[in-house]
């Protein structure tokens, strides 16, 4: 009886997380093409329901009756498996996301505002991501598309060399929470944000996650791999409809969950930054905080022009890593130090 | 022979035979002279003073058109002076001109647009108003607008000087001139189209071809007309596969830039909507539209099974002389090699024959004159031949030959020499003028032959000759000849005296001989007839017969007739085939079972029970045609042919003078080239019998064709005219057979004698489906002396009863009067219907088996009332 | 000093920070330059080119002569004339049909410069698109009817010297002269 009811919590819950991040997916990409064309001066989608508020339903509906082409030569098992392989991993991480404080309790049962806390939460999410990269590979290579595999290898190329920094710029809050978990992680930032980890290990860490989940991401200045006008759209160039969108989704899942993992590994979560300010829901802060991270994922496009690719390689291994390198040993010496 | 002088024109030193005028050495010095009135066919007018040029020494301008090169002339048509006298001039024009350009059909080819542009000043002073004409009907066919005339008076001199028709004149003075008919009548000329082409302004159009194009989108092809046997170049103009207009360029070709209403106007039977344009079979009495794989396969399965039936004798073939060289050769190939008939007959059946055929026994050769010649001839004697109507060209050529002093032309013809309208009338022009009765041409030529023997015959003559016509003409006095012609015997001397004592003596014959009983006798005679007046063989005289198609003399050369093969080689015994009236008659009596007809309809130039009869009994009838007609509603297959516009080819024209044919536009619907249905036929059977190692013939165009023949031809071929004759004619002067008799005059018993021949109009039946040729004429009737009219008590348009008083039915038609005709002789149109021929015997030729069926004696009588 | 300077510039971002603080600005200003078309058009210079429209003169009487020089002039080859004698003046010519195919029409307007009565003129018409494409092969109805709606001024008739219009009419009451009945 436990069980059953334990199991059905779970799965109204995943089916509820699940549900928010695609909805939030969605009207990202909204949100992406609105706040891209103020900052350039015009209005973005307009026609589609009031202020184009209609147009990802009418996207994701155009994308749904695409006809199904699979191009002559493609590897058709392949072909069809890479968006899975690419939007699961992307999807699964959330899992492990906490996205407020408090359970709610209705009779017996608790309904946690995570999914699940185990304790390799951050471990967990860097092994997810990084079979992703799969995706993008086998992706590119079953299109039979001298564009889409090239864009596939770039792709892959790219996201296995940040992923290197991306993980060590972590090890700071994981070496100052002393756990993986990453409920734990957020208590240990309770109290204010100078308690706030971007604060406690100095900026740095921050920005080198900030970049490297840029370049996970494959988003400006990093988005050579499906930049339009130089691969025609990369790795899925041969692909339409439903797994065009699967792609799609995954990218933009993608965003919300390296978003989500910044909020809590160093902007505190759904802690507020000020004890005062607590009567605000935690899943408002939360929110707050991972919707200002997206707005600068956006931001970001708005501004800067595309790195070249060996300049985006070279960057990732010569600056990036070794700058991630000192920042470790630099913590661990601090923590060391300040707790002796 | 003319000397050279020297000049200078524009500071560049040239040399022109004397005489050049000034405007065409100007050619030779690169300076343009603009020109309005100047026409290189035309006595010099000087009366549009736009060619003014400064000649040194020399006070005020000259005209450069009428002023001839003198040795060491200093010429300059670039100073200021001259500059200001052609501003001048382009401002006086310019300025009574309305402003039509977007409207003018002559848009694009103006000289006036042309001389406007570059000579003419920036700015004009001319404020008054501009003189307006009310505006005129002039004829069906040719548009006026004096508004745009610049009174170069091209169109009047060419009327006079070149047609002789005089039909134009000017009318009023100074501003208010115009050009008109004469006292303001319609116009009634030749419409030849003439001023249309000489007209530098958009005055004078064609109205057929009034705004359906602009010049620039007109594509040109140069080929030869299809009508009668001048062989006239012409340019076919041409819009997106639809032929708009017809024009001749000036100074080229036989006809050196003239047309007749044919020529110019009757372009419009090519596109004609009644066209055949796919291939039909009949099956049930019923047509069905086939392809061309089904047609050919039947056409072949047909052919052969007969030939396997009853021998490829029972196989004739008879094609139409409108066609190419190369398609008669093919034809005849087809017929003779393939199919293995001899039975193979032409166009050139009806009349042509008996002078190619004639010609050729007594000279060996068809080719004597050229028009060169009877340009040059100091003595012309026309012979049964209304030129005008039948071949305007060579009349042109005889008016030519007028214009120059001391020319005498001779006529013998049964019309009278009064002339109606302005449309020339050769008798009227003629020195003396020969009128004879009905039926007593061959009676004439005796009268001839008697005056020249008595007066002494040529030199030149073969002395067998002349002592076998001597011989002969002991049986001849004057009397019976004068009884049968009514002609007296000093009109005979008067006659043979100019004739025989010529320089360059030219002989036309006509259809009025050759279409006529004993044609071939009568030809064979005026062979004679010239030999003995030494007017053969000589230069610049001989013997030049008309044909009535294009392709008359080609028809037979390249051995489209029973009795020729190609090259005029003779064939005898089994090898002469049968002629067409022999192919109906064994038609009839059942021994022909397969006739393949090509562009002919039988019912038009034979008796029609005759012809149903024996088409009737064919098992397999194949025609190849143009239009349909009554040969092709008895058809068993009917086969599409392309017309002269839309394949290319080679005519042969009286003259023996071979051009070239060229494509103006694409078939019309499905339609072949006749050349290329023969070849395919004939690739089919050759593959379905079992010739050992035949070689499928393939011709990619008719140039392969013409190489062919060429090579096949014997090499006594490219002989033409000036060749040595003696050979030729001393051969015949022994084999000949002469026997000579005066047949009795003809009675008419008071009633009429019919002939039945060509209007001026048309030619043929092809005419009649020409828009534009209706437009003139479109309905037959019958023409009559007014004085037998008077007697009659008929008026002019009254419908008047002819018939034959043998059962035949009558024929009703409106009447016309003319003075052209000989009392007691009535005229008809042959090309409308074939009741007109229907109330004429019919006599086949004893020797060439040509069909006479044109005249004959008629009751007139007025249609009763009710 | 300078490199120093650089240098810090690079570990800071400055030069990012500087766009973003650009962009930052362009999002609060809130200002929109694009054109929100189909709810706001365009405004036309005087001298746009759209779809070529046939005139008349003010009596109604259309004044095109079917004289083809804008069929001559089309560098697309789009226009189609055929022209005829006027039934009602015998030798003044128009234009019996007359067809342009808009979908081969750039709009280039020479055939405006090409009429010499001035009887086409571009209008401002641009917005052809249907989802019939016989719609756009324009005849010469279709012409006439924009035109009376682009150009509702219309040109005067010039007058001819002695009013040759009038003369016609005169002509045409009293009959042609040696006019013969079938002789047209």
């Amino acid at each position: 009886m436990e069980l059953a009811a334990q199991l059905l919590v779970i799965l109204i819950q995943i089916a509820a997380v699940m549900g928010v991040v695609l909805l939030h997916v969605a009207y990202l990409t909204y949100a992406e093409r609105k706040v891209l064309s103020d900052m350039q001066d015009r209005l973005g989608p307009m026609e589609v329901g009031p202020h184009g508020l209609l147009q990802p339903i009418a996207d994701g509906l155009k994308l749904f009756f695409k006809e199904d082409i699979i191009p002559a030569g493609a590897n058709k098992i392949i072909f069809s498996a890479s968006p899975i392989l690419v939007l699961v991993p992307a999807l699964i991480g959330f899992a492990v996301v906490p996205f407020g404080r408090d359970s709610l309790h209705i009779g017996d049962v608790e309904i946690t505002p995570y999914i699940t806390d185990i304790n390799i939460g951050i471990l967990y999410i860097l092994a997810f991501s990084s079979l992703g990269a799969y995706g993008i590979l086998l992706g590119g290579w079953a299109s039979n598309s001298k564009y889409a595999l090239l864009g596939g290898l770039r792709s892959a190329a790219q996201v296995i060399s940040y992923e290197l920094p991306l993980g060590l710029s972590l090890v700071g809050p994981i070496l100052l929470s002393e756990s993986l978990s990453m409920m734990t992680m957020t208590h240990a930032q309770a109290g204010g944000f100078w308690n706030w980890y971007v604060v406690k290990t100095t900026p740095i860490p921050f920005v080198i996650y900030m970049i490297c989940a840029i370049a996970e991401t494959n988003r400006l200045p990093f988005d050579l791999p499906e930049a339009e006008s130089e691969l025609v759209a990369g790795f899925f160039t041969e692909y339409s409809g439903m797994r065009f969108s699967f792609f799609f989704l995954a990218e933009y899942a993608n965003m919300i969950l390296v978003s989500c993992i910044g909020v809590v590994a160093f902007l505190g979560g759904w802690q507020a930054p000020f004890a005062f300010l607590e009567f605000i829901p935690p899943i408002v802060w939360f929110l707050a905080k991972v919707y200002f991270l997206l707005f600068f994922y956006i931001w970001l496009r708005a501004t800067v022009p595309r790195l070249r690719f060996d300049q985006l390689m070279a960057f990732g291994w010569k600056i990036m890593l070794p700058l991630s390198l000192v920042m470790v040993l630099v913590i661990s010496v601090a923590k060391y130090i300040l707790t002796h | 022979m003319s000397e050279l002088i020297k000049l200078k024109i524009n500071d560049k030193e040239i040399a022109v035979e004397k005489g050049t005028l000034l405007i065409e050495a100007a050619k030779l010095a690169g300076a343009e002279i603009p020109h309005f009135c100047y026409h290189p066919r035309l006595k010099p007018d000087a009366n549009c003073r736009m060619c003014l040029v400064e000649i040194e020494k020399v006070p005020k301008l000259q005209t450069s058109c009428s002023t001839p090169a003198t040795e060491g002339m200093v010429v300059r048509t670039d100073s200021k002076t001259v500059e200001e006298a052609q501003h001048g001039v382009m401002e006086f024009l310019l300025g009574n001109h309305p402003l039509d350009c977007p409207e003018c059909d002559q848009g694009g080819e103006c000289q006036l647009q042309d001389f406007g542009h570059q000579y003419s000043p920036q700015v004009g002073t001319f404020e008054e108003t501009k003189r307006v004409f009310p505006k005129e009907y002039f004829g069906p066919l040719i548009e006026k607008e004096m508004n745009r005339c610049v009174s170069c008076l091209r169109c009047v001199r060419y009327c006079d000087e070149v047609i002789g028709a005089y039909a134009l004149g000017s009318m009023n003075r100074g501003s208010h001139h115009e050009i008109g008919a004469f006292a303001r009548q319609e116009l009634e000329c030749e419409y030849c189209g003439g001023c249309i082409q000489i007209c530098p302004v958009g005055a004078l159009t064609s109205r057929l071809s009034m705004y359906e194009n602009r010049t620039w989108q007109l594509k040109k092809t140069e080929t030869v007309c299809n009508y009668c046997g001048d062989g006239c170049s012409q340019t076919l103009e041409a819009v997106k596969d639809d032929l708009t207009r017809a024009s001749s360029e000036m100074g080229t070709g036989r006809n050196g830039g003239d047309l007749c209403a044919k020529g110019f106007f009757g372009y419009g039977a090519v596109n004609h909507k009644a066209r055949l344009s796919r291939p039909l079979i009949r099956t049930n009495e019923k047509e069905l539209e086939v392809t061309w794989e089904w047609a050919f396969n039947k056409a072949v399965d047909g052919l052969e099974s007969i030939k396997e039936k009853y021998g490829p004798q029972a196989i004739a073939g008879m094609i139409s002389a409108h066609c190419t060289n190369e398609e008669i050769y093919l034809f005849q190939k087809l017929m003779r090699e393939q199919i293995g008939t001899p039975h193979v007959d032409s166009s050139a059946r009806y009349g042509y024959i008996n002078a190619v055929a004639a010609l050729n026994s007594v000279f060996g050769t068809a080719r004597l004159v050229k028009y060169e010649d009877v340009v040059a001839a100091d003595v012309l004697l026309v012979i049964g031949a209304a030129l005008t109507e039948s071949n305007p060209i060579t009349g042109l050529k005889v008016k030519q030959a007028l214009s120059k002093k001391g020319t005498q032309l001779i006529t013998l013809d049964t019309a009278s020499r009064q002339r109606e309208t302005y449309i020339s009338h050769l008798p009227n022009l003629a020195t003396q003028h020969l009128q004879v009765r009905p039926e007593s041409e061959g009676a004439a030529i005796c009268g001839l032959m008697k005056a020249v023997i008595e007066a002494g015959a040529s030199d030149t003559a073969p002395p067998a000759l002349v002592d076998k016509v001597k011989k002969a003409l002991t049986a001849i006095s004057f009397q019976e000849v004068e009884a049968a012609t009514g002609l007296s015997e000093a009109d005979y001397r008067k006659a043979a005296k100019a004739y025989a004592g010529a320089k360059r003596g030219v002989m036309i014959v006509g259809r009025g001989v050759l279409r006529n009983k004993d044609g071939y006798q009568n030809m064979l005679r005026l062979a004679e007839l010239a030999l003995l007046s030494g007017q053969v063989g000589e230069e610049g005289a001989g013997i030049l017969a008309m044909a009535m198609e294009n392709n008359a003399f080609g028809a037979v050369e390249m051995g489209g007739v029973p009795e020729f093969s190609p090259g005029f080689q003779l064939n005898e015994g089994d090898k002469k085939g049968h002629t067409f009236p022999e192919m109906l008659e064994a038609a009839a009596r059942g021994e022909i079972k397969a006739l393949y007809l090509v562009g002919e309809d039988p019912f038009r130039s034979l008796p029609q029970k005759k012809v149903a009869e024996a088409l009737q009994k064919v098992e397999l009838l194949i025609c190849q045609d143009l239009f349909p007609s009554q040969a092709t509603a008895m058809a068993h297959i009917i086969l599409p042919a392309a017309s002269y516009a839309e394949k290319s080819g080679r005519f042969t024209n009286h003259e023996g003078e071979i051009q070239k044919v060229r494509m103006a536009i694409e078939p019309v619907g499905n339609a072949k080239p006749d050349w290329q249905i023969f070849s395919i036929i004939t690739n089919k059977m050759k593959q379905k019998s079992d010739q050992p190692y035949s070689r499928l013939i393939g011709y990619d165009s008719p140039d392969a064709v013409w190489k062919e023949i060429v090579m096949s031809m014997p090499s006594t071929w490219s002989q033409g005219a000036g060749g040595d004759l003696s050979s030729a004619t001393a051969a015949y002067a022994d084999r000949a057979e002469i026997s000579l008799s005066i047949k009795k005059p003809l009675d008419a018993n008071g009633h009429f004698y019919l002939h039945v021949g060509q209007h001026l109009f048309h030619a043929g039946k092809l005419s009649t489906y020409s828009e534009g040729l209706l437009k003139l004429l479109d309905q037959e009737m019958v023409l009559i002396h007014p004085e037998d009219a008077e007697t009659l008590g008929i008026e002019e348009g009254e419908v008047v009863s002819l018939s034959n008083g043998e059962g035949a039915a009558a024929l009703e038609l409106p009447v016309k009067l003319s003075k052209k005709l000989g009392r007691g002789t009535l005229f008809v149109p042959e090309h409308f219907g074939t009741a007109a021929k229907a109330l004429l015997p019919l006599t086949i030729d004893a020797t060439t088996q040509v069909p006479y069926g044109e005249r004959g004696v008629v009751k007139l009588s007025k249609r009763s009332a009710g | 000093m300078k490199l120093k300077q650089s240098l810090f510039k690079t570990i800071i971002f400055s030069e990012i920070l500087k766009g973003l603080q650009l962009t930052f600005k362009h999002l609060l200003k809130g200002k929109v330059i694009t054109q929100q078309y189909p709810h706001q058009k365009p405004t036309l210079p005087d001298g746009y080119r759209g779809v070529i429209v046939h005139l008349r003169y003010d009596d109604g009487a259309e004044i095109c002569v079917g004289c083809s020089l804008c069929e001559a002039a089309c560098p697309s080859h789009c226009i189609t004339v055929e022209s005829a004698e006027r039934e009602d003046f015998p030798q003044k010519r128009y234009a019996k049909r007359y067809i342009l195919d808009v979908t081969k029409c750039v709009f280039c307007g020479f055939c405006v410069q090409a009429c010499p009565v001035d009887a086409l003129a571009s209008s401002k018409e641009y917005e052809m698109a249907t989802t019939d494409k016989r719609t756009l092969m324009m005849d010469k109805e279709a012409m006439l009817t924009l035109g009376d709606q682009y150009f509702p001024i219309r040109q005067k008739r010039p007058q001819y010297s002695e009013d040759r219009f009038s003369l016609f009419k005169q002509m045409k009451e009293v009959g042609f002269p040696l006019a013969k009945k079938g002789s047209s």
